[in-house]
């Protein structure tokens, strides 16, 4: 829960488990204060999304606005593998590599409600007592991220197409 | 659904079956090609891709890495029992009032303080007392 949170958070799984080892001292630290008034997966997952915001904070904005498009994004490294088999064009690993890029070109608000809502299961209502928002805003989230995140899927998966026909 | 898409046999059912049969373990040009412009399918593929996305697996050292830092943490304190606390603490406070309150019928003729070593004893009273609270508070607290 804690590690695939704050992979799909965060959109790297290069320092998740520097990430997850600060959530777990977090955690240790808020116990005193900690009534029990939520429950105990409810304040991990608080904990969860201050330490990605943190790090998105940390990180360089150019970093989560990578594009398939922009020469530096090396996502053509990463499909790499696709030109061996010419008539199966992706595997899951490569759709879970676009997905990712896709995700973090989300904002904040409606990355964290489709990992939250689409991942991790959790309701609509848990997802408002979570970000402090009401109800109406997390369905707007959720339902704007989703169009968006559809929208540059199907652009990345057009432009890996073409780019693979080229190369074909 | 756009008409840009190259099998005509591939129907929005047969893909959208397959992708919710499980994890995608690939997908072929037609596919692909179809994905790129039927929203009803590439929703359900990203459904699916969020859905299986697994978790990075721990580094084999990660528990013992987390242990260390939090016993390099400094112990949080607490009081141990905060009824016992807050009576006697209010009981030095009372005290002190009290100190204060005497001040002026001590140094007073009546005043039960021997003129000259009223400002030591009252003095001495109340560091005592501040030495006394801040040692009983030390041993009070402790770790939670």
């Amino acid at each position: 829960m804690v590690f695939r949170s704050l992979a799909s958070l965060v959109g790297s799984r290069e320092h998740v488990e520097d990430l997850a080892q600060e959530v777990f001292i977090r955690l240790y630290r808020g116990m005193q204060q900690f009534r029990g008034d939520s429950l105990l997966t409810t304040y991990l997952y608080r904990i969860i999304l201050n330490v990605a915001r943190d790090e998105w904070k940390r990180r360089r904005p150019e970093q989560f606005n990578t594009s398939l498009s922009e020469p530096d994004a090396h996502w053509d490294d990463r499909l790499a593998s696709v030109e061996r088999n010419p008539e199966q064009l992706f595997s899951g690993q490569q759709l879970g590599t676009l997905l990712a890029a896709s995700l973090a070109e989300l904002s904040e608000p409606e990355r964290t409600t489709i990992v939250l809502f689409h991942q991790e299961e959790c309701t609509y209502e848990q997802i408002a007592h979570l970000l402090n928002l009401p109800v109406g805003t997390v369905r707007t989230h959720l339902h704007r991220g989703r169009q968006k995140l559809k929208k540059l899927m199907q652009n990345r998966m057009e432009l890996c197409q073409k780019t693979f026909a080229t190369r074909n | 659904m756009s008409e840009d898409i190259r099998d005509p046999q591939l129907t929005c059912a047969a893909l959208q079956s397959l992708l919710r049969s499980g994890p995608v373990v690939a997908l072929s040009r037609e596919q692909l090609a179809h994905l790129t412009a039927c929203d009803a399918c590439t929703d359900v593929m990203i459904q699916g891709a969020l859905a299986a996305q697994t978790a990075p697996v721990a580094g084999p050292d990660f528990t013992s890495r987390v242990c260390a830092s939090l016993a390099a943490e400094p112990l949080p304190r607490v009081p141990q029992n905060r009824r016992v606390s807050g009576v006697l603490v209010s009981l030095m406070l009372l005290l002190a009032m009290i100190c204060f309150a005497s001040v002026a019928f001590a140094f007073s003729p009546k005043g039960w303080v021997p003129s000259g070593m009223a400002g030591l004893i009252v003095a001495g009273m109340l560091l005592a007392e501040v030495i006394s609270l801040a040692l009983w508070l030390d041993t009070h607290y402790s770790a939670g």
